[in-house]
């Protein structure tokens, strides 16, 4: 009798702990307040304007420090964000390439920095940082680079 | 004997080795990895141990099987959410070095543009340095089986004129029906980087070491020099 008892209180305080442990994820997750909902609507926006080949769509959904990466690119000197967008335009090929929306694997936020891991073809994920910027979540970079272009290139 | 009859002697000798297999145990049901690499000297049966790595001199890697892979050209794009940049064709010479126990390290990337290419990419592609360095870092990594051969994975460094890309990529080294050897990265993507090789590279050689004195090296078209057992 009292092995049962305390089995009870154990099966109790497991499923107290259950609840506890997912209540606790529930709170960590980034969607709670819709910021993963947020950084989700940015990657969408800034790949529905590259695909619409819309510069100054591009560019509103980019941060400053995209903006710059994007001109310096190809030995470049960054100029307006519209023309240096319409550069990398003529470079990066749509074949084969998955829609950006619908194929995000994963959304990691830190503070105001996030990262959506994206699936770019059956086999490969690319990971692609954003940033609030003016009180918005923007696209910080095309390329998952994790050093900046050498100086004496 | 005279001094042609040593040559000729010593020519003999090096033949004899000009066969080499690099054999790793069978690992445990299950277990995919390669704990010892063993280079081969076909022609006698005898195995010819690779020495330990050593990284005292770093980033100069000592010892171990050194298996030379001529350049080639490979094709190089960086894969994104957006769509594909092709970066277009680049020689790329390989050195594989692998320890007794399936460490391996690649280095001396020799890059140049692919002749006739209208883009001159390359030039914008080199290993990555350390902060203040002359020196390139060679990619660690680790061979381990993979179906019939081995696969080796390596955590890739490259500074471009994009910046800098990193992740792991890995290389399979098959074997063909002639008992040639290949080193392959088809559509191999360096982790979550979006860079991208596609690459074939045929093993040229393997030294074994200055202990083995054994610099075993394919000797003609009838003749493969390499198997990995």
């Amino acid at each position: 009798m009292q092995a049962r008892s305390e089995w009870r209180v154990r099966l109790v305080a497991l499923t107290l702990l259950i609840m506890t442990i997912a209540a606790g994820c529930g709170a960590s997750d980034a969607d709670e307040d819709g910021t993963e909902r947020d950084v989700r609507a940015a990657y969408a926006a800034v790949g529905k304007e590259f695909r619409a080949g819309d510069e100054r769509g591009v560019c509103s959904h980019m941060s400053r420090g995209a903006a710059r990466h994007v001109g310096l690119l190809g030995h470049g000197t960054p100029t307006t964000c519209q023309r240096d967008i319409r550069k990398l335009l003529k470079w990066i090929d749509f074949k084969g390439a998955e829609p950006p929306t619908g194929q995000v694997t994963a959304v990691e936020v830190d503070g105001d920095k996030a990262s959506v891991t994206t699936k770019v073809s059956s086999y490969a994920s690319s990971e692609l940082p954003f940033v609030v910027e003016d009180g918005r979540w923007k696209l910080d970079n095309f390329f998952n680079i994790t050093g900046p272009i050498p100086a004496d290139f | 004997m005279t001094n042609a009859g040593k040559a000729l002697g010593a020519l003999v000798a090096a033949l004899a080795v000009a066969t080499v297999a690099l054999t790793a145990p069978s690992p445990p049901a299950g277990e995919a990895a390669a704990d010892e690499v063993t280079a081969w000297d076909v022609t006698g049966k005898k195995p010819v141990p690779c020495e330990e790595l050593s990284t005292e001199i770093f980033p100069a890697i000592e010892g171990g099987c050194l298996v030379r892979l001529p350049k080639q050209n490979t094709r190089l794009a960086v894969l994104t959410p957006f769509g594909t940049l092709d970066l277009g064709r680049c020689g790329i010479t390989l050195n594989l070095q692998i320890g007794p126990r399936g460490d391996s390290w690649l280095q001396a990337l020799v890059l140049s543009d692919y002749p006739g290419q209208t883009q001159r990419v390359c030039g914008d592609l080199r290993l990555c340095r350390e902060k203040g360095a002359d020196d390139y870092l060679p990619w660690k990594g680790k061979i381990v089986r993979s179906g019939e051969g081995f696969r080796s994975t390596h955590a890739m460094c490259l500074d471009t004129c994009m910046g800098r890309f990193e992740g792991r990529l890995a290389f399979d080294l098959v074997k063909e029906r002639g008992g040639d050897w290949r080193m392959r990265s088809v559509n191999s993507v360096a982790g979550s980087s979006g860079f991208q090789f596609n690459g074939d590279w045929k093993l040229d050689a393997v030294d074994a070491g200055p202990s083995s004195a054994a610099y075993l090296k394919r000797e003609g078209a009838d003749a493969p020099g390499f198997d990995l057992r």
